[in-house]
């Protein structure tokens, strides 16, 4: 275990090493995540102007939900994405060898391999999102709905993994699937509405073959609605099974892998 | 010409060769269409809009997607990497224009989706709500149709202006971004223009974003005098001449400044 902490930690220090090489770089796109933070505002902004209220959300709770999914676009964009992203192309020119022949898991190595920190203003922009959602509402979370929220959010970063994942080792039974990384990223853009958007049958497959509806919707109603314990227990079950789901098409898909002389 | 024919018929091959990356762009597009469709039926359902407005916003959705699937470009990224590793020379050297290229493998790839998604994407939505919506005359959808070959040539001067950044500077990818800001906010890919605030619906028109996907939808689904479509179709010509050329000012500065080795 300690082997894997450190290793994380060097993958950690050589994506931070990266940033301060080209610094240029990351002052750009620390520039393009403030944008999309603007954009995204806007858009709520425009659309909540015009409709008052998207599901049984009201201005301010929809507010809140932007603020936990920018808080989410950290794990999901500044890590998820980074990683992921060269798992396709390491597939189809036979590169995953790279991986493979190291003394450590390579599920572990392909999911921790970069890291990205101009995603940075995500977070604050997602913490000044939900203050402003909170101050709108007039209404204070307690200590209970708070830890509830820190939780959620936990099992949800662990359901987001497993959906991801599982969605990637797909390229592993393709020839070429390069743009398979953005599948789960345009799924986590629908995540942001409340399930209430949706008709009953899709409700359904939102909420447990595909939960992208329960990922940051319920971490955000964690603040301002009273805790559910059990949506809490569901969450992590379907985080679990994601999870195992994933790890058993990576294994079965390697099976099927040959190198390419890299 | 035959040059061209043959990139789009290699093009052609590559798209059905790699099947399932098709799938997953479908899938992409399919997916903010669903989610926004979903948000509309469910206004009316709660009586917050009519399902006049509901039917409106769906087919306009609709046709964002059309839209997009007809004219957009995709190339810039793997451009940018190219002149980025200096592998964009091998292209620079052989005897056809690489602007010409890029067009004949864009055009192919717009063919190519028109036939194999938009059928299925008919399925995915209320027809009953098109067909209230959509009023077709066969003047403005001449209309239309203009105004989508010269947004086709818009973005397709806009992004080739956006790889040729990376001439000067490594971080060019980030204009594509600016790109799609700029087009979900003055283009009305994102929402309808009528969302956003007065002042951003004067700027936008002042736009060539404005031709992109606001307009065409406009035509298709409200009556434009004539005297008005003439005046459209000719600032969009004049957008279109005006980014071909700019473009080919920066055309000529950016290879003048290429080096590569080894390539």
């Amino acid at each position: 275990m300690n082997r894997y902490i450190r290793v994380l930690y060097k993958c950690l220090q050589l994506s931070w090493m990266k940033v301060m090489e080209y610094r240029v770089n990351f002052i750009t796109w620390t520039i393009v995540d403030i944008g999309w933070i603007l954009m995204d505002f806007v858009f709520i902004s425009a659309l909540i102007s015009n409709i008052k209220m998207i599901g049984n959300w009201n201005q301010a709770q929809v507010i809140i939900g932007l603020g936990t999914f920018r808080l989410l676009v950290f794990p999901v964009w500044g890590w998820m994405f980074q990683s992921f992203n060269y798992l396709p192309k390491s597939i189809s020119e036979g590169k995953l060898d790279m991986y493979l022949t190291k003394p450590l898991d390579a599920q572990f190595l392909v999911s921790f391999r970069e890291f990205s920190f101009s995603i940075f203003p995500s977070i604050v922009g997602g913490l000044g999102f939900i203050v402003l959602g909170i101050s709108q509402l007039e209404y204070l979370p307690n200590i209970i709905q708070l830890i509830f929220f820190v939780g959620i959010t936990i099992v949800s970063i662990f359901l987001i993994y497993g959906i991801y994942f599982s969605t990637m080792t797909l390229v592993l039974y393709t020839d070429r699937l390069n743009n398979i990384a953005n599948i789960f990223t345009s799924l986590y853009d629908a995540s942001r509405f409340p399930k209430e958007i949706y008709g009953i049958f899709l409700q359904r497959i939102f909420t447990s073959i595909i939960p992208i509806a329960l990922i940051v919707v319920i971490p955000a109603e964690a603040l301002f609605l009273k805790p559910n314990w059990l949506i809490w227990v569901w969450m992590l079950m379907l985080a679990i099974t994601f999870n195992l789901v994933g790890r058993y098409l990576w294994t079965e898909g390697l099976k099927r892998y040959s190198s390419a002389s890299s | 010409m035959r040059k061209y024919w043959a990139f789009c018929k290699i093009t052609w091959q590559q798209t059905i060769a790699y099947r399932g990356e098709s799938i997953v762009w479908f899938i992409l597009e399919a997916i903010p269409m669903v989610y926004m469709m979903n948000l509309w039926i469910s206004l009316q359902k709660f009586g917050r809009i009519s399902t006049d407005t509901a039917g409106w916003l769906i087919t306009y959705q609709f046709l964002t997607l059309c839209i997009a699937r007809l004219t957009a470009h995709h190339f810039d990224d793997w451009v940018i990497d190219d002149i980025k590793d200096g592998s964009i020379s091998k292209n620079l050297l052989k005897p056809f224009s690489f602007k010409g290229y890029l067009m004949a493998n864009e055009l192919t790839w717009r063919i190519s989706g028109l036939i194999y998604l938009i059928p299925t994407f008919l399925v995915l939505i209320p027809v009953r709500y098109l067909l209230s919506t959509v009023h077709l005359q066969f003047q403005q959808l001449l209309f239309v149709i203009i105004l989508l070959i010269t947004s086709f040539f818009q973005r397709f001067f806009v992004s080739y202006m956006i790889t040729l950044a990376a001439y000067w500077f490594d971080q060019a990818s980030f204009l594509i971004h600016l790109k799609w800001m700029f087009e979900g906010m003055f283009g009305g890919a994102w929402l309808p223009i009528e969302f956003f605030p007065m002042w951003l619906r004067i700027v936008s028109s002042m736009t060539p974003f404005y031709f992109w996907f606001t307009l065409p939808i406009r035509g298709l689904i409200q009556p434009i005098p004539i005297s008005e479509q003439l005046i459209y179709v000719s600032v969009s010509i004049l957008w279109v001449l005006l980014l071909y050329v700019l473009s080919r000012f920066l055309e000529k500065r950016a290879l003048l400044k290429y080096s590569a080795t080894g390539n």
